[in-house]
């Protein structure tokens, strides 16, 4: 492999890295455009090496996160089994529906996701003093504090999530775009805990699609260790800043890049990627 | 036994590992011998996440948490039948 081609795809890993630990997106909305159009790998095989940086960036990031407590690992596992059993619902939906369709719904809602996000001040329902139970759960906030909440509409959430893994799978992005707004916005988990939990769930996820691919024998190898390499690195960067970030302006930039996702489908949903 | 502390290690130690493997296997692809070595870091990468649910599910067990535990044998199951029915 050519030095300049490693040197590109160390670069793509690491910036794709920072941004999904920072903001729990797994960044397949990033790997699979630039390995297409820049690195001229075809989709399948764009796709299959996307899968490896994604883990690799997710679990590094993770490392972290679980460690420190940030990422929800219980409510990870309980909502991760309804995304994947929505991916395996939407894998055999898609065969049905426009391609171009489902982008387009995947915009709106990421869209409508975005504006509430800006819009809607953060909203974390405390529990009530002692209370204890299944859905009780304390965070370090902006001040260091620790801060309990509780999770809410987790029936909803967990149904969500299943459209959520319907989506992705359909529109083959979106697994973070979809989950945070979903567990800030209606499960009332702060973002700073929404974040490291997707970010946890979505190496979960990107293991059973990677796993056939690579047992089928369709990854590049030299690829996905370029891009792996470059993903673990960048997470762990992502993942010290994250702690730094404070609440406010995380949603903020968060919306931002959820409206760059949404532009980006939509461009795809036109046909011009 | 700390579930998140058990759940970073199993984590750490299986992606770290995996990235070394994938590095030298990317430096040893340049004499033509690194394919294997390549092979298994990326394999052992791939693994990792399901590593970390194997390893939070034990310690979930051992803990006496007998709900959440269960949770996640449900997970390591739709997980498992996911990968066999896209392998079949």
């Amino acid at each position: 492999m050519e030095l300049l081609i490693l040197s590109g795809l160390l670069l793509t890993g690491s910036a794709a890295g920072v941004l999904g630990a920072l903001f729990g997106l797994g960044g397949g909305f990033i790997f699979v455009p630039v390995l297409m159009l820049v690195f001229g790998l075809a989709p399948a095989e764009a796709v299959a090496v996307s899968l490896v940086g994604i883990i690799a960036g997710s679990t590094g990031a993770s490392t972290v996160f679980v460690d420190r407590g940030s990422a929800n690992v219980r409510l990870g596992l309980l909502m991760e089994i309804t995304t994947a059993a929505g991916a395996v619902i939407g894998a055999a939906l898609a065969a049905y529906l426009e391609d171009w369709l489902l982008m387009c719904i995947f915009s709106a809602v990421v869209l409508y996701s975005a504006a509430r996000m800006i819009l809607d001040p953060e909203k974390v329902i405390a529990p009530a003093e002692n209370a204890s139970g299944r859905f009780v759960f304390s965070y370090k906030d902006d001040g260091g504090r620790d801060s309990a909440y509780e999770v809410q509409n987790v029936r909803g959430g967990m149904l969500l999530c299943t459209a959520a893994g319907m989506i992705s799978s359909m529109t083959g992005v979106g697994g973070g775009a979809v989950k945070v707004p979903l567990m800030n916005l209606y499960m009332h988990i702060p973002i700073k805990v929404a974040s490291p939990t997707s970010s946890y769930m979505i190496g979960i996820t990107a293991f059973s699609g990677a796993i056939t691919y690579l047992l089928s024998g369709q990854i590049l190898l030299e690829y996905a260790a370029g891009i792996a390499a470059g993903a673990f690195a960048g997470s762990l960067a992502g993942s010290a800043i994250a702690s730094r970030v404070r609440t406010k302006h995380l949603r903020k930039y968060f919306s931002a890049l959820l409206i760059a996702v949404a532009v980006r489908v939509l461009i795809q949903a036109g046909g011009i990627l | 036994m700390n579930t998140n502390r058990s759940t970073a290690m199993a984590l750490r130690i299986s992606v770290v590992l995996g990235i070394v493997l994938t590095v030298a296997g990317l430096i040893l692809s340049v004499t033509g011998n690194g394919d294997r070595v390549l092979y298994s870091g990326i394999f052992l990468l791939v693994i990792s996440p399901l590593i970390g649910v194997l390893v939070t599910f034990l310690s979930l067990v051992l803990s006496g948490d007998r709900f959440w535990a269960g949770i996640a044998a449900v997970l390591i199951a739709v997980t498992f039948s996911g990968v066999v029915a896209s392998l079949l």
